[in-house]
């Protein structure tokens, strides 16, 4: 799996949990750019993100996470 | 634990020179020795058996952790370790709460704190988060740092133990900014918490004698006693552990001037919320039963709303938790737990309904007197959880409330807090100190560091304001022979 190909995923992800088809995420999107990305919403998104690409993420990684590219990179880690 | 005692200044300023100056490779190994030295002198030779076995135990059981090559072995390290530290918790604290007649295991000073700190190391190297820490000194210093020991903050591996692993030396500027926020918090515990802690006693342990106007006036005095007293301790520790160059987390950031309850939990007792909310809302949420169960609420209700349920529920588990914590009583429970849950997820579920209203009523919510309102809210419905948890039980605080809720002016005469003990001239005292704590917290609020305003002042300004605040310490603090100060109000739990 490319790097593209799972920003296009990502990107459906993003748009389903958050309600906003508007929504673009790159490397660089953190819960600051995003309105209702709060404490409560990170839980659904990455339940959300595991469902999609069938992973499971650890709970250090599901807190530590420091922006979108950080969860792209453990994507393709876990994706081999 | 007396903090003008002479002896442990004495030490303290021993400690200062001797950590400094020694190489850095043994600047932990000296940390630890002082650091069980202060337990054995505020809590005894109990609270050091307790400590030493949490450390050896989370310690060896990280380092396990990661020889476990099998998930099912790391998952056997982790029930030994979690169920011995909890147990050594519930035996100790909260054996009361459960049913039949036990007899509690003696407790050990500020044993849910280190027992919370401790097992955040252990889950954070769990969860891949950290590696386990070899070097068993820098470990016993992050674990046993006297500072936190006997109220927090309940520090995490990676902030403080990152800090204890530099050298440290003699700096001017740490040293100068630990002195004066030591200082600070001896103003906020000797002059203010101390002053309130009487009249405050008097009208909750005898709520009947009293009554009528004396009870709200002594639960805004509650607020601030509580507030003095544990953000002062903070002061105390984190000044002490910054004369040392080491910095350690923030528990507290101007918390009454929250516009919300979700707002005043970011910014009271911080690392204890953060512990809970990384610890236990976040893998509770994660777990196969959380995930469907939002499956099943988002097909039966939709999205929107389906997806708010597992929240909800997590977060009735997460508060019950805290309440729990401070103590197994329901007096905590509600008030230090479930009630704030109820404004938090009712906040939430009304909002939409709000958002209408403020519409219909041409509401400005984006001016002054609208965020002044909503913390004048936010610091009532936090004062109804102090009543709570002030109260000896639930019916006593379900007594008070009536007159709690109720507004007298009648409160601030002799009527009221005079009525509770507090003389006239420490009313005038607190007339003059509340709102200097007040514009010190507004500073702190607007510029972040009242230290830094002040250091950026001229020589002669500053050195007024230190003088003052050292005299004030000196002349209006309540210490010395014939006046037992009272225990910090965390440290018992």
């Amino acid at each position: 799996m490319s790097r593209e190909e799972v920003y296009e995923k990502l990107n459906e992800v993003f748009r389903d949990v958050f309600d906003d088809e508007e929504i673009t995420v790159s490397d660089e999107t953190t819960a600051a750019d995003i309105e209702d990305w709060d404490s409560y919403e990170h839980i659904n998104l990455i339940v959300a993100v595991e469902e999609a690409f069938g992973m499971k993420f650890s709970m250090g990684k599901t807190t530590g996470m420091k922006n979108v590219g950080e969860m792209v990179d453990e994507i393709l880690r876990q994706a081999g | 634990m007396d903090l003008t005692s002479l002896i442990l200044l004495a030490v303290f300023a021993g400690l200062l020179c001797l950590y400094l100056l020694v190489p850095g490779k043994l600047q932990n190994a000296v940390l630890t020795f002082a650091s069980l030295a202060y337990v054995y002198y505020a809590g005894g030779l109990r609270t050091i058996l307790y400590l030493t076995g949490a450390v050896l135990v989370t310690y060896a059981g990280a380092r396990l952790l990661e020889r476990c090559g099998r998930a099912a072995q790391r998952r056997c390290v982790l029930g030994v370790v979690l169920g011995g530290n909890l147990l050594v918790l519930v035996l100790t604290r909260y054996l009361a709460f459960f049913p039949g007649h036990f007899k509690a295991f003696p407790a050990a000073l500020g044993v849910s704190f280190y027992t919370l700190q401790l097992l955040g190391y252990f889950l954070d190297v769990y969860m891949e988060k950290i590696p386990a820490e070899k070097n068993f000194w820098d470990y016993s210093a992050f674990a046993t740092f006297f500072p936190q020991i006997a109220s927090g903050p309940i520090s995490r591996y990676e902030q403080l133990g990152g800090e204890l692993k530099q050298t440290h030396r003699l700096q001017y500027r740490s040293l100068t900014f630990g002195l004066q926020r030591i200082l600070w918090g001896l103003f906020k515990k000797l002059v203010i918490s101390e002053r309130l802690a009487a009249p405050v006693a008097a009208v909750f342990d005898d709520p009947d004698t009293f009554g009528g106007a004396c009870i709200p006036a002594a639960l805004f005095c509650f607020a601030i006693e509580l507030y003095t007293d544990f953000s002062g301790y903070m002061d105390i520790a984190l000044g002490a552990a910054e004369c040392l160059g080491i910095r350690m987390a923030e528990n507290f950031r101007t918390p009454f001037f929250s516009q919300n309850c979700s707002e005043f939990w970011r910014r009271w007792h911080i690392t204890l919320g953060e512990w809970f909310k990384d610890y236990v809302y976040y893998p509770l949420l994660k777990t196969k039963a959380f995930v469907k169960l939002g499956k099943w609420s988002r097909n039966r209700f939709g999205k929107k709303k389906g997806k708010m349920l597992p929240v909800h529920l997590a977060l009735v588990v997460l508060w019950f938790s805290v309440g729990f914590w401070h103590g197994g009583a329901w007096k905590y429970i509600i008030g230090s737990g479930l009630l704030h849950c109820f404004y938090i997820t009712g906040g939430q579920i009304c909002e939409p309904l709000f958002e209408k209203m403020k519409k219909l009523l041409h509401v400005n919510d984006k001016c002054f007197s609208w965020r002044l309102f909503c913390r004048v809210r936010t610091f009532c419905m936090v004062c109804l959880g102090f009543l709570f948890f002030r109260a000896a039980d639930v019916p006593s605080a379900l007594y008070m409330l009536p007159a709690a809720c109720r507004f007298d002016l009648r409160a601030l005469s002799a009527e009221g807090l005079l009525a509770a003990g507090l003389e006239g001239a420490d009313l005038k005292l607190l007339a003059v100190c509340i709102p200097v704590l007040f514009i010190a917290d507004l500073l702190q609020y607007r510029r972040g560091s009242v230290r830094e305003v002040l250091a950026a002042q001229n020589l002669v300004f500053r050195w007024i304001v230190y003088l003052i605040l050292l005299y004030a310490v000196l002349i209006f603090g309540m210490y010395g022979p014939g006046f037992v100060t009272n225990q910090f109000i965390y440290q018992n739990f």
